[in-house]
């Protein structure tokens, strides 16, 4: 993708210099000013072409504190968690953990607008009703989360063959305890405190 | 040797034939596993993305299970092992971050349980030295070993082999005959986590990683994840159409292959499971 070509008109009112922090906190205190901006991350990255930015730039972005244009990014939610940039930064910055974080402040923002956090989000919905995943629940809410019966579609002819190899179950698993899993999720709260 | 068993969703589902060649496998081998109790899912990424305490509490749950057992984890979904190792090892080095999660639980986090992934298992408690002469050699057989991302990444403390050259794996294959196939995606990245959400990322790095194997002159991947296990196996039809090229490339788990090595009846492995038949393949051996 092209580079956005406003990333040099950026108003310092529209800044938030304690972004980092923010981010620091929730990661346990990682320091983003190790960052020298070598680009190895961005390098290593398994779907850099698709980006808009890399991680290279969100980590700029993030010192900056380009709150809005870091969190409705869709980069982020590109991050297949591959985990590659992590190994390799000469800094020991923990790149891969910082760009769930950043998909998790998306979410408690409301800013983030990818299918995959549309995935996550019903992918935990399904997870705290049963305990454990439900897939053909999970496909469905995700589908008509996304309005897409096409999408839907497209899956059948492979859901069927699955089935056959009997890789589907028919039913959910429950787990006995599940006031115990729901108290957990209660206690941890919504919100950007998760 | 006994373990505290975490099957994780995908095997006790999709990845059914996993779980049933491990437990064959175990048995050939002398190891003991007990379910844990009431273990729920991990969170995977997918809790992660949604919020840092939450999949630190899904992780934590687990733990605390095997904890009681006094136990150490095993757990053969790469996703599942990376979440709960990375869990015990972060409550582990943070007393602040320990305490809040212990607040949202009913029986305290305290770190004594340990996580592991069978393939360490095998080869640390059990041991090449040990598997050296199997029943029934993989000889003339060329395998592409594929790791993936989250079995050796992110590193941790103790890491338990390379994080981007493994050999571990390459080592058990060679060991129990087979020749091993060099390529260089063995840990790259094969796109299962968004499958759904983004099928077009997931079917190019699906495509590319299958490609070099069958390249490098695989006649078959042994992985060692439900999700990787998926996307290559399952989603391979659809990156052939896209490649406009037959792969036919089966998708193993290494248990499976394993189990064939140690001579263990084929109807035991749950290979009639798998999308892409390794019938042909396994009529060399």
């Amino acid at each position: 993708m092209e580079p956005d070509a406003n990333l040099s008109h950026v108003m310092a009112s529209e800044l938030d210099p304690g972004f980092k922090d923010e981010l620091a906190a929730l990661l346990g205190g990682v320091d983003l000013a190790y960052c020298f901006q070598c680009g190895v991350c961005s390098g290593s990255c398994p779907t850099m072409d698709r980006m808009e930015y890399g991680p290279r730039r969100i980590m700029h972005m993030v010192r900056l504190g380009m709150v809005e244009k870091v969190l409705r990014s869709h980069d982020i939610w590109f991050c297949v968690s591959c985990y590659s940039c992590t190994a390799r930064c000469p800094q020991g910055i923990e790149i891969a953990d910082l760009m769930a974080a950043l998909r998790s402040l998306a979410m408690a923002k409301g800013l983030a607008k990818d299918r995959e956090a549309t995935f996550s989000r019903v992918f935990v919905e399904v997870l705290e009703r049963y305990g454990r995943l439900y897939e053909p629940e999970l496909l469905l809410r995700y589908y008509a989360a996304e309005a897409s019966v096409a999408d839907l579609l497209k899956q059948a002819g492979l859901g069927l063959r699955m089935f056959r190899k009997g890789k589907i179950a028919l039913r959910p698993e429950r787990i006995e305890n599940a006031e115990e899993l729901g108290e957990i999720v209660a206690r941890i709260g919504g919100g950007e405190e998760r | 040797m006994k373990y505290a068993y975490y099957p994780g969703c995908s095997l006790h589902a999709s990845a059914k034939e996993y779980d049933i060649s491990w437990r064959a496998v175990c048995g050939e081998l002398g190891l003991e596993l007990a379910e844990m109790e009431d273990w729920s899912c991990c969170g995977t990424v997918h809790a992660t993305s949604v919020g840092r305490l939450l999949a630190l509490g899904l992780a934590a749950r687990n733990l605390t299970i095997a904890e009681t057992m006094g136990l150490q984890i095993a757990a053969p979904c790469s996703g599942c092992y990376k979440n709960l190792r990375t869990a015990d090892e972060a409550l582990q080095r943070d007393a602040e971050l320990k305490a809040k999660v212990n607040a949202c639980l009913p029986r305290p986090f305290q770190g004594n349980a340990g996580v592991r992934h069978p393939l360490y298992i095998i080869l640390e408690d059990i041991g090449v030295d040990a598997l050296t002469d199997p029943p029934r050699p993989l000889q003339g057989l060329r395998v592409a070993p594929y790791y993936g991302c989250v079995l050796t990444r992110p590193a941790g403390a103790h890491p338990v082999d390379d994080p981007e050259d493994p050999q571990g794996l390459d080592h058990l294959l060679q060991t129990l005959g087979a020749e091993v196939v060099p390529y260089p995606a063995k840990t790259k990245c094969c796109g299962g986590g968004v499958l759904l959400s983004h099928p077009d990322v997931a079917r190019d790095l699906t495509g590319k990683l299958l490609k070099q194997a069958k390249d490098a002159g695989a006649q078959c991947l042994v992985v060692t994840c439900p999700m990787c296990q998926m996307a290559l196996d399952a989603y391979q039809s659809q990156v052939e159409r896209r490649l406009g090229e037959r792969l036919d490339l089966p998708v193993l788990y290494f248990t499976q292959l394993m189990g064939v090595a140690l001579g263990i009846d084929e109807g035991q492995l749950g290979l009639g499971r798998l999308m892409v038949s390794p019938a042909k393949m396994l009529a060399r051996v």
